[in-house]
């Protein structure tokens, strides 16, 4: 699947959304959550590729593999989060939306947590 | 993984819309409200699966616990 048909896709899938929206908001919803879930699942694929790209690269470069670890899990976190969010402000839920980016947020901080501590134990480790 | 799903769940959409306008004209106002519940969860049973799927994908991808 390329570029246009996912451009296709998503055009559609608006013409759509703007029939239902005023009739059912809630299926509008429904068909929003759908396209976006198709949408990112259809360029998964290709992602995973630039992925184990990054690993080989930081491989040949030296650079410790929990680090790439951390920072794509800190990927998927803000990649899961940002689309729940979207998802709820399509809802209308601004107030839910901002929860679940503050809560992503915390669980990044939680991720990176031992990358945080390895710079904290580096300065020590410096000073003394 | 199909993208017929967008367009079953817009004619669920639009067949409930026709059955709940019906039921009311009808003067049944509580099946109308069945009806549309009845449409909200086939459709939301039919996305459940595309959006666990997708988070699974994302797990996979980004090897999250």
């Amino acid at each position: 699947m390329n570029v246009l048909q996912v451009a296709v896709l998503a055009v559609v899938s608006s013409l759509i959304l703007a029939l239902l929206r005023s009739e059912r908001p809630e299926m509008a919803v429904m068909v929003s959550l759908a396209a976006g879930a198709f949408i990112l699942m259809v360029v998964a694929p290709r992602a995973v590729g630039v992925i184990t790209a990054f690993k080989d690269m930081s491989e040949r470069a030296g650079v410790e593999g929990a680090y790439l670890g951390v920072a794509l899990k800190v990927l998927g976190i803000a990649y899961i989060a940002d689309f729940a969010a979207a998802l709820c402000r399509d809802a209308g839920e601004e107030l839910l939306a901002t929860r679940v980016e503050l809560a992503g947020k915390i669980f990044i901080l939680v991720a990176a947590l031992p990358v945080i501590e390895g710079v904290f134990q580096l300065i020590v480790s410096l000073m003394t | 993984m199909d993208v017929d799903l967008i367009f079953k769940i817009a004619g669920i959409a639009i067949i409930v819309s026709v059955l709940h306008s019906v039921v009311k004209q009808a003067g049944k106002e509580e099946y109308a409200w069945l009806i549309t519940l009845t449409g909200v969860v086939v459709v939301l049973s039919m996305v459940s699966k595309l959006i666990w799927d997708f988070f699974s994908t994302i797990k996979v991808m980004f090897q999250l616990p």
